[in-house]
C-alpha cells in the first residue's frame, strides 16, 4: 500500500485543529475543482484534496489515519499489527496482504469499524448498495456511427466473500448507443461496485470521450469538413468529391463561392437517437492560391487583374 | 448478445421516476423537490408520483449532489452553480461550432 501525506496534500500542521483544515480544503477545491479550474492536472489534484479533507476532517478516520505511522508520500507501508485489530471492521482483519489497495479505500470505509462496537458483520446488518463508477470511454467518429462494441478497462478496490480487500481488474464491454454522441454520458445499470450484504450493485457511467479525426470535425450530430478549392474553381463553380463517413458524395461548389463559405451535405453528419433524422456535413470552402507559379499562369493572372474592375476593399474608402 | 452490456444514453426521455432519481443521484427526495422549486429540474406531471424526469436529469443530478457536498453549498447555491455550469456548457458548445467553421485551424 503506498502512503499518501494527507497533511502535506492540504498544507496542514499534522497538529492543525479542524477549522485549520475546513479553511485549507475550501481554498484548495475552490484553485482545483474541475468544474472551476481549467488548468492541467485539476482533476487529479483535487481528488487528491478531497481525499484528504475526507479523511482527516473526520476525528474517527484521522485518529486510524494518524496510528498508520508516518512515512515518505509513495513509500510502500503496512499497517502497524495492532491496526487491524483497533480500527478495522469485524470481518476485515487480513491486512498482511494489503498488496496495491488503495490507502484511501481502505479508510474511508472498507475497512472502518461500523459503530463503536464493532458488531459482527451478518446477513442484513452489513447490507449496502455498490459503489457507482465514472469513467471516460474515448471513441472515433466511426464507433459514434457504427455503434460499435468498445472494451473499457475498470479498476476497483473491492471486499472479496472472504473480508480480504483487493484490487480488481476487470473488461467490461459495451455497446455504443446510436445517436450517442461527444460529451454525452452513458449509464449501465448494476454494472458498478458490488453491493455488500445482498444489497444491489452500483452503477456504471461511461463519459464519451471523442477522439480527433483527420478530416472531420463534430459538432453535436454535425460534422465539419474543410474543403480547399483554387480561385478559378470558386469563381467558376466546380463539382467535387468530398468523403463522408459512409463514402463519397458529389458536391456542388456555385459560382463566386467565398472563402468560409458552408455547403451543407444533408443527412451525412452522425446518426441521431431513436427514427430522428441523421446530423448534418458541413463542407467549409476554403480557396487556396497555388504558391509557386509558372510564368504562364503568372501573365494569365496579370491579364485577368487588367480585365477586371472588381474591388473588393471599396468600404474602405 | 450476452456479452454486451445495454448501456442507455443519458439524454431527453421522459421516463425517470423521483425515486429513481434519487437513487441515481445520491440526493434525498426533500432535496430534489427543493431543486424542482428552483429550477434545476423540469419533470413533467403535476403530482410527485406523477413527475418524471428527463434522464439527463441524472447527470445533472450528479453534478449538483457532488457540488453541493464538495463545496458544502445549500439548495440556493447549488441550483445557482448548476445553472451556470449549463451555460457554461452551452458556450463551449458554440465554441466548439465557430472553431469547425474555422479554416486552418
Amino acid at each position: 500500500m503506498k502512503y499518501k501525506d494527507y497533511y502535506e496534500i492540504l498544507g496542514v500542521a499534522r497538529d492543525a485543529p479542524e477549522a485549520d483544515i475546513k479553511k485549507a480544503y475550501r481554498k484548495l477545491a475552490r484553485k482545483y475543482h474541475p468544474d472551476v479550474s481549467k488548468e492541467k492536472g485539476a482533476e487529479e489534484k483535487f481528488k487528491e484534496v478531497a481525499e484528504a479533507y475526507e479523511v482527516l476532517k473526520d476525528p474517527e478516520k484521522r485518529a486510524a489515519y494518524d496510528q498508520m505511522g508516518f512515512y515518505q508520500p509513495g513509500q510502500d507501508f503496512r499497517p502497524p499489527p495492532d491496526w487491524g485489530e483497533r480500527f478495522g471492521s469485524a470481518g476485515v482483519h487480513a491486512f498482511e496482504d494489503v498488496g496495491d489497495i488503495d490507502l484511501f479505500d481502505l479508510l474511508s470505509g472498507l475497512g472502518l469499524g461500523r459503530g463503536a462496537t464493532g458488531g459482527r458483520r451478518g446477513g442484513t446488518e452489513f447490507h449496502m448498495p455498490g459503489q457507482d463508477y465514472e469513467v471516460t470511454m474515448h471513441a472515433g467518429i466511426e464507433d459514434l456511427n457504427r455503434g460499435a462494441e468498445v472494451e473499457i478497462p475498470l479498476s476497483a478496490t473491492e471486499m472479496a466473500p472472504d473480508g480480504r480487500l483487493r484490487r480488481s481488474t476487470r473488461n467490461i464491454r459495451v455497446r455504443i448507443p446510436k445517436g450517442a454522441t461527444a460529451g454525452q454520458r452513458l449509464r449501465v445499470p448494476g454494472k458498478g461496485g458490488a453491493g455488500m450484504g445482498g444489497g444491489p450493485a452500483g452503477d456504471l457511467y461511461i463519459n464519451i470521450q471523442l477522439r480527433p479525426h483527420d478530416l472531420f470535425k463534430v459538432s453535436g450530430h454535425d460534422l465539419y469538413l474543410e474543403v480547399p478549392v483554387t480561385p478559378w474553381e470558386a469563381a467558376l463553380g466546380t463539382t467535387v468529391e468530398v468523403p463522408t463517413l459512409e463514402g463519397k458524395v458529389s458536391l456542388k461548389v456555385p459560382p463566386g463561392s467565398r472563402a468560409g463559405q458552408k455547403l451543407r451535405v444533408r443527412g451525412k453528419g452522425l446518426p441521431r437517437p431513436k427514427a430522428a433524422e441523421p446530423g448534418d456535413l458541413y463542407a467549409v470552402l476554403q480557396i487556396v492560391t497555388p504558391s509557386v507559379l509558372s510564368e504562364r499562369e503568372r501573365e494569365l493572372y496579370r491579364q485577368l487583374a487588367e480585365a477586371s474592375s472588381f474591388n473588393p476593399r471599396a468600404h474602405f474608402e | 448478445m450476452s456479452a454486451e452490456r445495454i448501456a442507455s444514453l443519458l439524454g431527453e426521455q421522459l421516463d425517470i421516476e423521483l425515486d429513481e432519481l434519487a437513487g441515481a443521484t445520491g440526493l434525498s427526495v426533500e432535496e430534489i423537490v427543493e431543486l424542482v422549486e428552483y429550477g434545476v429540474f423540469e419533470p413533467v406531471g403535476g403530482a410527485r408520483v406523477e413527475w418524471r424526469f428527463s434522464s439527463r436529469c441524472i447527470t445533472l443530478g450528479r453534478r449538483a449532489s457532488r457540488l453541493r457536498s464538495d463545496f458544502e453549498l445549500d439548495a440556493p447555491g447549488t441550483a445557482l452553480v448548476v445553472a451556470l455550469l449549463e451555460r457554461i456548457e452551452e458556450l463551449e458548445a458554440e465554441v466548439n461550432r465557430l472553431r469547425c467553421e474555422l479554416l486552418g485551424d
